[in-house]
């Protein structure tokens, strides 16, 4: 270790309380910062498993202008030409939908809803909601024509069980009223209550059926091994449609909000870390500057020894980067011991479910560290705390020997 | 007879002014010549101007007129960062209190210097230990931080640190001052014996007579002025 290091690093010990209070202002801005940008991220990952997980996978196969107005007559046959261009690709999955508004009547309420036909096969490969049934089993196979599965919050809404049955009613292509009604096989909790409340999954054939739509189907969504290739993916599949008035749009151009929103997180993460380290800032830039106020005379020593005032800053800059590296770590340690429980286990946020539910952001909320947000924020934290520092480094490193010699 | 001129001062004028004040006149026209080789002090009363003498040949301070002449070199018209390396390349400092870097140990604090110079560590770890050996300070010592030596222990390490970097000049500022006169009495001799030895320029700011009594030059000074200047065989 250089000599000069070792002084910052001896310097750090000289005045432990004064330390130890600077260290914990780093570690509590580090926990903090990760703390909130682990569960910003998290938050907004959430949004996007919504938008990816739970209903259009990455890539989405529709009618043109589906997307925008999602009604019955937009759909489209010949779904198969599709399933095969995306089976072919490798590392695609794809799966067929029917989605009509409706509603879900149990003998004693009624709810307004969204009816999925889904492939019995193929849907678990795209969605997740076989894998989060907390009740009963996904369908039986693809000619299960009575079997329907629903959220744990519309079931309560409709005060019906595993195995009772309800009644799905929609305007069918020809605009006439059709029902018909279902056993509750499964029951899912997917951790966004409005999700939850509102999406009803039937066997794919019968959503057919049910609303006359023969072999057409409103969309194939398409889940990738690697989603960061979902663009290229849509151009293929786009081709593979070919002049049939069908479009490929990847979950951002499905979804440009919550694009837009992902990216105010990521500022907004940002941005804490500045606020926070401004803070620390504050404290570091006083505390500094009593450190360089105790040691003037020593100061003194080293500039008649015609050490160069740059040694001088990079020793205080070196002691100011042991804090923030003990801190940091400290923060780090903190951060990591309560986040590791709920990183796996979630952290339930159902008190706050409805305000939440609004925004789209589910009850269960799994917080993520995203090392590129992390390394940019703990670059911030390292420059805050630098720029904190170098005041009180150039104060020093300007004193005249002379004068700081002389002071007591 | 001496060995060439090391300092020149010519005219040495050195007031403090305050703006609420009257100008003092630390200094007041000092000429003086000082050999390489020499060992010299500068006694005089409190306020006679002795450590501002020292700070102005040495660089620390300038003066208000006159100049420094150090190696035929005028350092009075070098800027803060010349004045600097001027110092770390030909000064040393021994100072009234010591003055060692608290968080270094003992050899640290000698190596210092030498680290600032540039000098490879190989190099520095033997000069180290030979100096500080010369200055009588045993190897159990040089791991030491100040806080576990005694006075005269620090001040001995303090020497060393002022000589290890072979400066031609040593500045000592009432070095003996917080020393009981045993080891005051110990510590000049040494300083003497190495001036013999190795030709360096001792330069001390005084007023212990103890210290007068080794000098072999004695200048006095009263009020910023030379009122007195012997020298001895």
């Amino acid at each position: 270790m250089s000599l000069v290091l070792k002084v910052a690093w001896r310097n750090v010990g000289r005045n432990p309380r004064r330390s130890a209070v600077l260290i914990g202002a780093v570690a509590f801005g580090v926990f903090a910062f990760v703390g909130s940008t682990a569960f910003m991220d998290g938050i907004g990952d959430a949004l996007i498993a919504t938008a990816v997980d739970l209903q259009g996978g990455h890539v989405q196969v529709a009618a043109r202008g589906y997307d925008e107005n999602p009604t019955l007559d937009a759909r489209f046959a010949g779904a198969d030409r599709i399933l095969a261009a995306a089976d072919a690709l490798g590392g695609a999955r794809a799966a067929a939908q029917v989605v009509s508004p409706g509603m879900a009547n149990s003998t004693e309420q009624a709810a307004g809803i969204m009816i999925n036909g889904v492939d019995p096969d193929r849907e678990p490969g795209v969605t997740v909601i076989a894998d989060r049934l907390v009740e009963g089993s996904w369908f039986s196979g693809p000619d299960a024509g009575d079997e329907v599965v629903v959220g744990a919050e519309l079931a309560r809404k409709l005060r019906v069980r595993l195995g009772d049955k309800i009644v799905l009613m929609a305007s069918d292509v020809n605009s006439e009223v059709s029902a018909s009604a279902y056993r509750i096989r499964g029951i899912y909790r997917s951790g966004s209550t409005p999700f939850d409340r509102s999406q009803v999954y039937v066997p794919l054939r019968e959503s057919q059926r049910l609303l006359g739509f023969g072999d057409a189907v409103s969309t194939v969504a398409v889940r990738l091994d690697a989603p960061a290739r979902a663009e290229v993916i849509a151009g293929v599949l786009a081709s593979a449609a070919g002049t049939t008035g069908l479009e490929a749009l990847t979950w951002k151009e499905r979804n440009p909000m919550l694009e837009m929103t992902k990216q105010a997180y990521d500022w907004s993460a940002m941005l804490m870390a500045v606020i926070l380290f401004a803070a620390v800032g504050f404290t570091l830039v006083n505390s500094f500057l009593m450190v360089i106020f105790e040691r003037i005379h020593e100061l003194g020593i080293m500039l008649a020894q015609g050490v160069k005032p740059g040694i001088i800053r990079r020793m205080l800059f070196l002691e100011a980067v042991w804090i923030a590296l003990i801190g940091t770590g400290v923060g780090i340690l903190a951060s990591a011991a309560l986040l590791a429980r709920w990183m796996s286990r979630g952290l339930d946020l159902s008190a706050f479910a409805e305000g939440l539910g609004a925004f789209g952001v589910p009850t269960v909320v799994y917080p993520v560290i995203d090392p590129a947000h992390m390394g940019l924020g703990f670059v911030i934290i390292l420059v805050m705390i630098l720029l904190a520092v170098a005041w009180p480094a150039v104060r020093a490193s300007r004193f005249e020997p002379v004068e700081a010699l002389n002071h007591a | 007879m001496h060995d060439p001129v090391l300092i020149r001062a010519s005219g040495l004028t050195r007031i403090y002014e305050d703006r609420n004040a009257v100008p003092v006149h630390a200094l007041d026209g000092v000429d003086l010549d000082v050999a390489s080789g020499e060992f010299l002090a500068v006694a005089g009363p409190s306020g006679s101007g002795k450590t501002t003498l020292l700070n102005l040949l040495s660089g620390l301070d300038r003066p208000t007129r006159g100049t420094v002449e150090i190696d035929g070199q005028d350092i009075t018209r070098l800027s803060r960062a010349e004045l600097a390396e001027f110092r770390l390349r030909n000064v040393g400092f021994v100072f009234q209190a010591y003055n060692l870097i608290p968080v270094l140990t003992a050899g640290e604090n000698a190596e210092f210097t030498l680290l600032m110079q540039g000098v490879p560590a190989a190099e520095r770890a033997r000069r180290v230990l030979e100096e500080l050996a010369e200055l009588g300070i045993e190897p159990s010592l040089v791991d030491r931080r100040p806080s576990e030596l005694s006075g005269g222990q620090q001040q001995r390490v303090a020497v060393a640190r002022a000589l290890v970097a072979r400066p031609k000049l040593v500045l000592a500022d009432e070095p003996t001052a917080n020393l009981d006169s045993t080891t005051g009495a110990r510590l000049l001799d040494k300083m003497r014996e190495m001036n013999e030895r190795t030709g360096v320029t001792f330069l001390f700011s005084t007023h212990d007579p103890m210290v007068m009594e080794r000098a072999r030059r004695l200048v006095t000074l009263r009020d910023g002025k030379v009122v007195e200047d012997v020298r001895r065989s």
